[in-house]
C-alpha cells in the first residue's frame, strides 16, 4: 500500500490553491505540539497573531511550495505553506510534506 | 475613550485624511489581518503634562448666543507617538514600502490640528520582523498638544478640547 493509497482511503478532503488554479486533494493536517512559546498566540501591534504550526501530508502529484500565492483550505480553515519538501521512494515522488501556519483572514 | 486615546485617534485620523494610505491604532482587538500593502500603527510612547498660561488660567471666553462669559484654563502636554511602519515581504512592496509610507507621513504632518505642534520626527533603520513576517521601520513623533477647557459657574470643567479639532 502506497502513501497515496493511504491518503485516498483516510485523508481529509481539501483544496490547494496556487494563483488562479486550484486542486482537489486528500491530505492529513495535524497540529504540531511544541514546548516553545513561539508556537502560541501572541499580541502584536497589528492584532493578535496565531503562531501555531501544523503538519501537512499530501499527494505527490500536487507540487507545493512556500509561496504567497499558495495555500490550502481544509474544511473551513485555510493554511499558508511555511516549508515544503517532496519525499521520494525508489526515485519517484511518494508524497509531499510541509509545515503550515494558519492563513490570516482578509486581504488588506 | 480616554483623553490620551482621543489624541492618538486624532493623529491617526489626520494622517489617513491627508495622504497616509493605511493606518490603525496599535494593538487592535481581534486577529491580525493579512496585509498586502504597507500599514502604519499609531501608539503613545510617553508624555508629560505641564500647565499652560498663568497657573493654567488663559482668560475668558464669551458666548454671544447665550451671553455667558466663562473662564478658560489650559494644559500643555509633551507627547511622543510611536509610529511603526510595516511592509509585506512581497516583491511589489518589500522594504521600499516602509520608505514610501514614511514619506506619506512626513507630508501629512503639515495638516495636523492647530493644537498639535510637531517638534521632531525621528526614524530608525528598516529591519525584518520575523514574528510578523513583515519589514519594519520604527519612527517617533514628538509633539506638543495644547488643550483648553471652560469652567462652569459651579467650578466644574467642561470637556477638554485639543485646539483645532478634538473634544476630550
Amino acid at each position: 500500500m502506497s502513501f497515496l493509497d493511504i491518503l485516498n482511503s483516510y485523508g481529509e478532503e481539501a483544496i490547494v490553491f496556487r494563483g488562479d488554479n486550484n486542486f482537489s486533494v486528500k491530505i492529513f493536517v495535524q497540529p504540531v505540539m511544541s514546548r516553545h512559546s513561539d508556537n502560541e498566540k501572541t499580541f502584536t501591534r497589528l492584532g493578535e497573531a496565531d503562531r501555531a504550526k501544523y503538519y501537512y501530508f499530501g499527494p505527490p502529484d500536487v507540487e507545493i511550495c512556500a509561496d504567497e500565492d499558495m495555500y490550502v483550505t481544509c474544511g473551513e480553515v485555510s493554511y499558508d505553506f511555511v516549508k515544503a519538501e517532496c519525499y521520494k521512494v525508489l526515485g519517484r515522488a511518494s508524497h509531499w510534506e510541509a509545515v503550515l501556519r494558519l492563513r490570516e483572514g482578509g486581504d488588506r | 475613550m480616554s483623553g490620551f486615546e482621543k489624541i492618538r485617534q486624532a493623529l491617526k485620523d489626520t494622517l489617513t485624511e491627508n495622504g497616509v494610505s493605511a493606518a490603525i491604532c496599535e494593538y487592535p482587538y481581534g486577529g491580525k489581518g493579512r496585509y498586502t500593502r504597507p500599514i502604519l500603527t499609531v501608539g503613545l510612547k510617553n508624555g508629560m503634562g505641564s500647565p499652560s498660561g498663568f497657573k493654567e488660567y488663559l482668560g475668558e471666553i464669551s458666548h454671544d448666543e447665550t451671553g455667558l462669559v466663562r473662564e478658560i484654563y489650559g494644559q500643555k502636554l509633551d507627547v511622543t507617538f510611536g509610529l511603526h511602519i510595516y511592509s509585506p515581504q512581497s516583491e511589489e512592496q518589500g522594504a521600499a514600502g516602509c520608505a514610501k509610507l514614511l514619506s506619506e507621513i512626513a507630508g501629512a504632518l503639515e495638516n495636523l490640528p492647530g493644537g498639535l505642534k510637531v517638534k521632531e520626527l525621528n526614524w530608525g533603520e528598516t529591519d525584518f520582523d520575523a514574528k510578523l513576517g513583515m519589514f519594519h521601520c520604527e519612527t517617533e513623533l514628538k509633539c506638543t498638544a495644547y488643550l483648553y477647557a471652560e469652567m462652569t459657574e459651579e467650578g466644574e470643567f467642561l470637556d477638554f478640547e485639543l485646539k483645532g479639532k478634538v473634544t476630550i
